[in-house]
């Protein structure tokens, strides 16, 4: 009898292996990068794993493991310097308001040599990039000032080439191929954009951007310069063009950052987009690293992240695939 | 049709030193022509008896000729400038009744100007992705660097083998660049055998655009206030692929322009074609 018992609980044993086994065929654990910020904007980086749940394709996930660490990073940062990029507008600075081109040589120097370069650690991998009907991608630049005032320069004078005659805005296209040149870095990934969001003469769509970095494990964070533009139409209503939308739209899709910069007049806060690109790749560097079981398929699934704090905002990829 | 040696084209675009001219070389001239009734509606079936080609007023004989249906290769640049602002969702609903339009074949790329130049890289029947470009990808504002953007519309379908329209929406305004553009924009588009169409709302105008359209057996259209757009939209595209293909051997090839006059025996109709050519040798 204790034998017929023992033989029982040994095939149950072997069956609930099985079963596990056949769970597990079919799936595989996938790191995905997850910010968590105050309101504010300010990284939380305490939360415990418990604080975190996930739901693959609208189901509840068990998460496997959650990791905090101040990661090194791989950051490309591409700045939109297009003609649109050089139009007047008003801004605000802390002494009154003028017109500036929407971003400015002064600027672009700010952003390029206090934002982009003051952000970054010694193990971190830099590289600086433009987009004038061309893309332009520097090497992975030295931390050093010189090195970053010499690859502005390189930049700008990309920015003057009269071959960019036409100083359109392909900004997906040059997202598209910042993603594939980050796609073997072994540190986590982001590319920072800057831009008014006035794109054009793209081959990739915001979709196809998306499901390649999410597939890339690329974050596409934005600083978004953009001013909503309202337009009176002969025969219908006031109408609005907002170049924020896809922008918001790749940023969350992708998991980075949205920020949109203080461009309109009378705005509370003065334009800081060295800041903004600052605080970009800083939530970046302070997201967790959350291990999930997700099928393995090869398609991608929705994902959804949350967290138990309720003043806390999740900035996760929208979808994943293995 | 296609094996037809097509017309020489020459068109080297002054946009930068980097682009590069593009040549063919040829036997026989290929020109499209319109033929319209006295109500302006279009007139498809006409045989190859009745029409009647003049090279510098001398006539020539029609070597190549068909009245079937045509595919369209189409620019459509829209002007996003603060001119037109007005009249962008305008514009944009125009070409989407165009795009609408399409048939078999048939491709069309976006383009606008106003800050910026911006010809879409993709030149497409996809009906679905030339509305997200309509869409997505036109912003309002700018100047009007209407000549540079026809030439870069022009350089954008030089590659292509098949019959070539640029088709503007613009007030004609052009401002900024030298006036030695629009002498580029009608050499380029009379040497390359492009056809030219214009559109704009009424009361915008067309400015030098109508004149640069009859040089290259297009046309222009101002449409009326009370006019239904997709109606009109259709006829346009109608129009675009009813045309007639005309060949002929030119008595000299010499690389210079040559006036060249389209007539048709039956009275009360007419004719758009082009009103000049110039045939290039072959290149070695």
């Amino acid at each position: 009898m204790r034998k017929a018992l023992a033989g029982c609980g040994a095939a149950l044993g072997v069956l609930a292996a099985l079963l596990a086994q056949g769970a597990q065929r079919g799936s595989a654990p996938v790191d995905v990068i997850v910010g968590v910020a105050t309101s504010f904007g300010l990284p939380i980086d305490d939360l415990p794993t418990q604080a975190f749940s996930a739901a693959v394709d609208g189901r509840p996930i068990v998460i496997d493991a959650v990791r905090q660490t101040r990661a090194p990073l791989t950051v490309a940062l591409l700045i939109d310097v297009s003609g649109s990029m050089n139009t007047l507008r008003w801004v605000d600075l802390r002494r009154g308001k003028i017109q500036l081109p929407t971003l400015s040589e002064q600027m672009l120097s700010e952003v390029v040599v206090d934002g982009f370069r003051d952000a970054l650690l010694p193990a971190d991998r830099a590289r600086l990039s433009g987009i004038s009907a061309s893309p332009w991608i520097g090497p992975v630049v030295a931390h050093t000032r010189e090195a970053f005032e010499a690859t502005l320069e390189d930049l700008l004078a990309h920015r003057r080439d009269p071959s960019n005659v036409t100083r359109s805005s392909p900004v997906w296209d040059a997202a598209g191929t910042l993603v594939d040149l980050l796609r073997s870095e072994p540190q986590r990934r982001l590319v920072v954009i800057v831009t008014d969001g006035k794109v054009n003469a793209n081959l990739l769509s915001p979709e196809k951007l998306a499901e390649r970095a999410v597939e890339a494990r690329v974050a596409i964070a934005v600083v978004d310069e953009s001013q909503a533009i309202l337009m009176r139409q002969d025969r219908s209503p006031t109408a609005a063009v907002r170049p924020d939308r896809a922008l918001r739209w790749v940023a969350e899709a992708t998991g980075g950052a949205y920020l949109a910069d203080s461009v309109l007049r009378g705005a509370p806060e003065p334009a800081d987009p060295a800041g903004l690109v600052s605080r970009a790749i800083e939530g970046h560097r302070h997201a967790y690293t959350l291990t999930l079981t997700v099928p393995d398929d090869g398609r991608p699934h929705t994902l959804e992240v949350s967290v138990t704090r309720p003043d806390a905002a999740v900035r996760a990829p929208a979808f994943i695939h293995r | 049709m296609r094996s037809v040696a097509v017309v020489a084209v020459v068109v080297s675009i002054a946009l930068s030193p980097q682009r590069p001219a593009f040549r063919g070389g040829v036997d026989t001239v290929e020109v499209y022509a319109t033929v319209s009734d006295r109500g302006g509606r279009l007139v498809p079936n006409l045989p190859r008896e009745e029409f009647q080609l003049l090279s510098d007023g001398k006539p020539v004989e029609l070597t190549v000729f068909s009245n079937e249906i045509q595919t369209l290769t189409a620019v459509v640049l829209i002007d996003t400038s603060g001119s037109t602002v007005e009249r962008l969702l305008w514009f944009r609903q125009a070409v989407g009744y165009l795009v609408d339009a399409l048939q078999g074949d048939d491709r069309l790329r976006i383009g606008s100007f106003g800050e910026e130049i911006a010809i879409s890289p993709h030149l497409t029947g996809d009906q679905d992705l030339l509305k997200r470009i309509l869409r997505d990808e036109l912003w309002p504002g700018g100047g009007t660097p209407l000549w540079r953007a026809m030439l870069e519309g022009i350089y954008s379908l030089a590659s292509e083998g098949d019959r070539r329209v640029v088709l503007v929406m613009s007030d004609g305004v052009n401002v900024g660049g030298s006036r030695l553009l629009e002498n580029d924009v009608r050499r380029g588009a009379v040497e390359g055998g492009f056809m030219i169409y214009a559109l704009s709302a009424q009361g915008m105008g067309l400015g030098l655009l109508k004149d640069i359209a009859e040089d290259t057996g297009g046309g222009y259209l101002e449409v009326r206030a009370d006019a239904d757009l997709k109606e009109t939209m259709t006829r346009v595209a109608e129009e675009l692929r009813h045309q007639y293909m005309l060949g002929f051997t030119p008595p000299v090839i010499d690389g210079k322009p040559h006036r060249l006059t389209v007539r048709l025996k039956t009275s009360g109709l007419r004719v758009r074609a082009p009103q000049e050519y110039v045939p290039q040798p072959k290149r070695p």
